[in-house]
């Protein structure tokens, strides 16, 4: 190992390298720094030609360390490598080797000068070295030399290793805590951390934005002073438990409470809070997102308000229109229905032609008004298809006959094709499809002035459970240009009728065709030439209504049943407020054998049902002191009522989705629209009730004196068969009753004559229209003893009963006008 | 002169010259060759030694000088596009702290692919101060090498010998040897020469003394590193030329004029490899201790030096430097920066 001649400094020499490469370890903690200061020494003291250090790392011994290092040819050897076992069987862990006869030990392919060395790092790797003045290998006693340096140089690793493990667990350690200051930081929450005491571990910067208190001030401090305002905080603090337990609650049930907190500043705001916990070194710690959330109250309490004056502002609307209804729908009634009486008294021809005016005026404005009606509706989206039995031959020869009826003074002629296919009976909206079929026509009627109207309908699919109808309107009218053709579909739009020079109608009747066709499923389509006409066509699927009792009987989803269920004997509940609603009601059920209770709201109706065993309940839902969904809620909801399972059936004049969908979702059974057909709510019971009457129990008996009939043929005759006008006259009727009462009610006694002949002699006239003969016999008595000025009982009974007859009339004559729909 | 494209022109500048570099600098960049030069306290020619003046020689160059700087590895990568190089002349600021640095980064990447040798520029005051240029600028701490598509062999000798006992450099900072043996370095280096001076403290300025004494960094199997003491500090530390490293062991060498003699003899002799081919050129780099420890006798060595090329046809006059520190592989151990030492650099055809 050495050359030197001079023993004395021989051993000197090799001690001090010792001492120099003992010294050059532990200089710093980092190894690769101790390696290379290891190296540098040893390569440069032994005037070495290539030095490097080779550390395990997994199945591989890497290069860490070369010096010089162009002469590096390779950086990885496997573990498997043959050096390594010959290390391992090497005395003291080192060998040495001629370059020329080193084969696979010569990792670098160095050149085949001097020798090579190797000493083991005890199992984590090993040195190699290559010294070109050598031309024989060193003995084993030179190799000694080294291998209490090379251990140490070894344990030095090791412990260089060790550090720098735990160095980068400190590292990770550091940046994990970084990372979580970064997130807990960055979060657009006040994030606070605090032990099961409520001491603040952590404060993010958002948290001191929010209640005033820097991080420095606010660690260690109880959560309680410091977010929370008294009393709150003296509540929280009182008891330790109290907010351990609160917080461990807040976790368990993963939901933010809104609490009152304090800035540092003494100002107060809602604070929405929601707690997490974590648990570290066996602590369970506490994480607290806070937020402010004035800005959002504000926010949600203006949305709370626009909302509820969206929806006052809907109401309104709804009001208005169902105002707008009535309030304009009946004085009109009453001018349509004037000028066809003043139309049959005696008028020149320019009387003639002023009422003719007149009436095409009032017709127009009630169809307007019919339009605009209808589009809310649908807009409104309170429209939805009904799928009931309809019979689809009727429904067209009645939309022929009054087409033809219009058309009766015109050059027009009116044909009806239906396809001998398609069955008389289908499921579907009659309703819905007869206004689209109404407004086409009157569409055709309005801009055809010859020629010819046909309406059509093709069965174009027949299946076992469907027909598809091609429904079509042709007329030989204006035509519609093509660039108009799109634009006639939209609200407001029409086209001109150059033969009046002027635009007839809303504008709206092929609107509203087209979207009542969109709800059925159905799409309008047109082909038209100007100058030669139009036709209007679309195609819409019904259910088959399978049956043979329509057509003897009326149409019911379970027939079979239905035929063998009676109503007689059975037991009702009514809950209705309305006196005329009541006796319509109570006629009808009589009619039917049915015996019933009246409540005239729907406490008393809960009242009753308590108290007895009811077959059915019809339900109004507009009531004073309880609604009728509250009531049938309360009904369902008690499991002693003994009426709890039986079929109610909601009964109301507001035909909005919205009421139908609160009613079914209180548990009524079933939705009957005022004004409604005595047939149809025959067949909904009858869907209902299969079972004999409820109990023997008695039942307040009805009136069973049954109202006169109504005769509508002199109305029939009248207006040559017009169901609108019919109807028109009736609800006019129907709007004076309450006066007319009134008055009869006035001159009960007979006392007053001469008002007395007013009051009767107006009301014959009226009653003789509807063919209420016996009635306006009774008027006629009224009268002729009026003006004999004998005021005696049997003037006084000829009123009352007047007045009974008039009372009995309103529901026959609402059950007449619905069944005019 | 007579310049091929390949030439590189090499200007030495005397310490005479130094305060006109900058103009020597603006002469050179005007010239159309490549140039690299440095500043040196003096310049050899023959036997005969200059202060003063400016001396241009040509080398055939392989490509433009490359500078080599401490912290611009991108350096090293131009290295790296010398591979296949033969030789490389190698200027270097003697006085920088970082030649240790930059000799270790050149070798340590780029290796003994070339025969490299040198030595240190710098001035005899021994304040450091921006001493190479080439084109790309003048430099301190820093190096230019030459690359030369010739090759050469180089011969290294300085005739010092190991004297007594080692001393252990217990404390050192770089080319600052604070403590010797755990004392302050002074005190133990100047008791080592009052013993071997009979017991007497030389009556000498430090910087007299030192030129006779200088350290020895112990390699083994190797010629040892001399290192130049050259001042000391208030505090008793001996300031070297060239980096101590901590912990070594160093003699206090000692020579004698004949052996200096010998060993620049023998460096021209080791340089010679007759297998090359036709020598065109010797460079010589003499340390400038060695002239002021040979004095008037420094010729004899310039003799004895040229002396060795006297078998060649051409009998080439050596032309060099005398430099402050010297540079060249030995043993394949590294490029080693000394002190103290004759490097000649023999180029063949």
């Amino acid at each position: 190992m050495h050359n030197s001649s001079n023993p004395k400094s021989s051993i000197i020499q090799d001690i001090s390298l010792l001492y120099e490469l003992a010294l050059s370890l532990g200089q710093t903690l980092d190894t690769d720094e101790n390696i290379r200061h290891f190296l540098d020494v040893l390569w440069s003291r032994k005037a070495l030609t290539f030095a490097s250090v080779w550390i395990r790392e997994g199945s591989n011994f890497q290069l860490r360390y070369a010096r010089p290092r162009f002469l590096v040819r390779k950086t990885e050897v496997p573990n498997r490598h043959p050096l390594w076992s010959q290390l391992l069987s090497a005395p003291n862990g080192c060998l040495s080797v001629p370059t020329s006869e080193a084969g696979a030990l010569n990792l670098q392919e160095l050149k085949n000068e001097g020798i090579l060395i190797f000493y083991r790092l005890k199992d984590m790797g090993f040195v190699c070295l290559q010294d070109t003045k050598r031309q024989h290998p060193y003995s084993q006693t030179e190799l000694n030399q080294l291998v209490k340096v090379m251990d140490k140089f070894a344990n030095a690793l090791v412990g260089c290793q060790a550090h720098e493990s735990l160095h980068r667990i400190q590292h990770q350690i550091q940046e994990s805590e970084h990372r979580f200051r970064q997130v807990i930081n960055s979060s657009r929450d006040a994030v606070v951390i605090a032990d099961s005491s409520g001491q603040i571990q952590e404060w993010n910067h958002e948290a001191e934005q929010l209640f005033g208190y820097p991080r420095s001030f606010a660690i260690g401090k109880s959560i309680t002073w410091l977010l929370l305002p008294e009393p709150l905080s003296q509540r929280l603090s009182e008891s330790p438990g109290k907010l351990l337990s609160y917080m461990e609650r807040a976790v368990k049930q993963h939901r933010r409470y809104t609490l009152t907190g304090q800035h540092q500043n003494g100002a107060q705001f809602p604070v929405e809070v929601s707690i997490s916990s974590f648990e570290t070194n066996h602590n369970v710690l506490f994480s607290l997102f806070l937020r402010d959330i004035t800005e959002r109250q504000e926010a949600e309490s203006s949305l709370l308000h626009a909302i509820q004056e969206a929806e006052n502002a809907r109401l309104a609307e709804q009001q208005f229109l169902a105002n707008m209804s009535h309030e304009i729908r009946t004085p009109m009634n009453s001018v349509i229905g004037m000028t066809h009486l003043l139309a049959k008294t005696d008028l020149n021809e320019e009387q003639k032609d002023l009422l003719g005016t007149l009436k095409f005026s009032a017709d127009s404005l009630l169809e307007i008004l019919n339009n605009i009606l209808d589009l809310s509706k649908i807009e409104a989206g309170e429209l939805e298809p009904e799928e009931k039995p309809f019979n689809l031959n009727a429904l067209l020869q009645s939309q022929y006959k009054t087409t033809k009826l219009k058309c009766h003074n015109s050059d027009v002629d009116v044909h009806l094709v239906i396809d001998p296919h398609i069955r008389d009976y289908l499921k579907g909206d009659r309703t819905l499809l007869n206004q689209v079929l109404t407004n086409l026509l009157s569409n055709s009627v309005k801009f055809t002035h010859k020629g010819s109207i046909t309406l059509q309908a093709d069965c174009v699919e027949r299946t076992k459970r469907n027909h598809t109808i091609q429904f079509s309107v042709t007329d030989t009218g204006l035509g519609i240009p093509p660039e108009k053709q799109e634009l006639i579909f939209k609200d407001f739009k029409q086209i001109e009728d150059a033969h009046k020079g002027k635009n007839v109608g809303t504008g709206l009747g092929l609107a509203i065709v087209k979207r009542l066709l969109s709800l059925m499923g159905g799409l309008i389509a047109l082909e038209s030439e100007p100058g030669k006409g139009s036709t209007f066509s679309f195609t819409l699927t019904f259910p088959t209504f399978h049956t043979d009792f329509v057509l003897t009987g009326e149409p019911t989803a379970q027939p079979k049943k239905m035929d063998s269920v009676s109503l007689k004997g059975l037991r009702a509940l009514v809950a209705e407020d309305n006196p005329l609603n009541q006796k319509l009601i109570a006629r009808i059920l009589s009619g039917w054998g049915v015996q019933f209770h009246l409540a005239e709201n729907g406490k008393q109706a809960l009242r009753l049902a308590h108290q007895h065993r009811y077959d059915f309940v019809l339900m109004d839902l507009h009531m004073p002191e309880m609604n009728g969904v509250d009531a049938t809620a309360a009904i369902r909801n008690s499991t002693d009522n003994p009426n709890q399972n039986i079929p109610i059936i909601a009964l109301t004049a507001a035909a909005m989705l919205d009421e139908k969908r609160a009613a079914m979702k209180a548990g009524m059974s079933d939705f009957m629209t005022k004004p409604f057909s005595p047939a149809l709510l025959k067949r909904m019971l009858r869907n209902w009730i299969s079972a004999g009457p409820a109990s023997d129990e008695k039942m307040i008996p009805m009136d069973a004196n049954p109202p006169e009939k109504i005769d509508l043929s002199y109305l029939v005759e009248l207006s040559g068969g017009d169901k609108v006008f019919i109807g028109e006259m009736l609800q006019t009727f129907l709007g004076e009753t309450s006066e007319m009462l009134d008055n009869l009610k006035e001159v009960e006694n007979g006392d007053d004559h001469e008002r007395t002949y007013q009051v009767a002699h107006k009301l014959k006239s009226s009653l003789k229209m509807i063919g209420m003969e016996r009635a306006a016999e009774l008027c006629l008595q009224i009268e002729e003893k009026a003006r004999a000025e004998q005021a005696d009982e049997i003037q006084r009974s000829n009123i009352k009963d007047l007045m009974a007859c008039v009372q009995q009339t309103i529901p026959a004559l609402e059950e007449e006008l619905a069944s005019l729909d | 002169m007579e310049l091929s494209p390949q030439d590189c022109l090499v200007l030495l500048v005397t310490a005479g010259a130094e305060p006109h570099l900058t103009d020597i600098f603006g002469w050179a960049s005007a010239c159309t060759h490549a140039f690299v030069g440095g500043v040196f306290p003096g310049v050899i020619i023959g036997d005969q030694t200059y202060e003063d003046g400016v001396y241009l020689l040509k080398l055939p160059a392989e490509s433009e000088p490359v500078l080599i700087q401490p912290e611009q590895t991108g350096a090293l990568d131009q290295l790296d596009k010398l591979r296949g190089v033969a030789s490389g002349l190698l200027l270097v600021d003697g006085l920088s702290s970082q030649v240790e640095t930059m000799l270790s980064a050149i070798y340590n990447d780029w290796g003994g692919q070339m025969q490299v040798f040198g030595g240190g520029c710098g001035s005899l005051d021994l304040v450091q101060r921006p001493c190479l240029f080439s084109r790309e600028g003048i430099f301190q701490d820093a190096a230019l090498l030459l690359p030369m598509s010739n090759p050469s062999g180089v011969g290294v000798c300085h005739g010092w010998s190991m004297e007594g006992y080692p001393l252990v450099a217990t404390r050192t900072d770089g080319n600052t040897v604070v403590e010797l043996n755990w004392r302050p370095a002074y005190e133990v280096y100047m008791d080592v020469i009052s013993e071997r001076n009979g017991g007497v403290k030389p009556e000498k300025a430090f910087f007299h003394i030192a030129k006779e004494y200088p350290f020895g960094i112990f390699r083994e199997g190797s010629e040892v590193i001399v290192r130049d003491p050259i001042a000391h500090g208030d505090k008793g530390e001996l300031i070297c030329v060239g980096d101590v490293p901590e912990n070594t062991i160093l003699y206090v060498l000692e020579g004698s004029e004949q052996q200096l003699i010998d060993a620049a003899n023998l460096a021209a002799k080791n340089s010679q490899r007759p297998s090359l081919g036709a020598l065109q050129e010797v460079f010589v780099f003499d340390c400038i201790s060695r002239y002021l420890f040979l004095e008037d006798s420094f010729q004899q060595e310039l003799m004895a030096l040229a002396k060795a090329f006297d078998n060649h046809e051409s009998k080439p006059a050596p032309v060099g430097v005398l430099s402050i520190g010297e540079v060249t592989s030995v043993d394949g151990n590294g490029l080693s920066f000394f002190n103290k030492t004759t490097v000649v650099g023999s180029i063949y055809a």
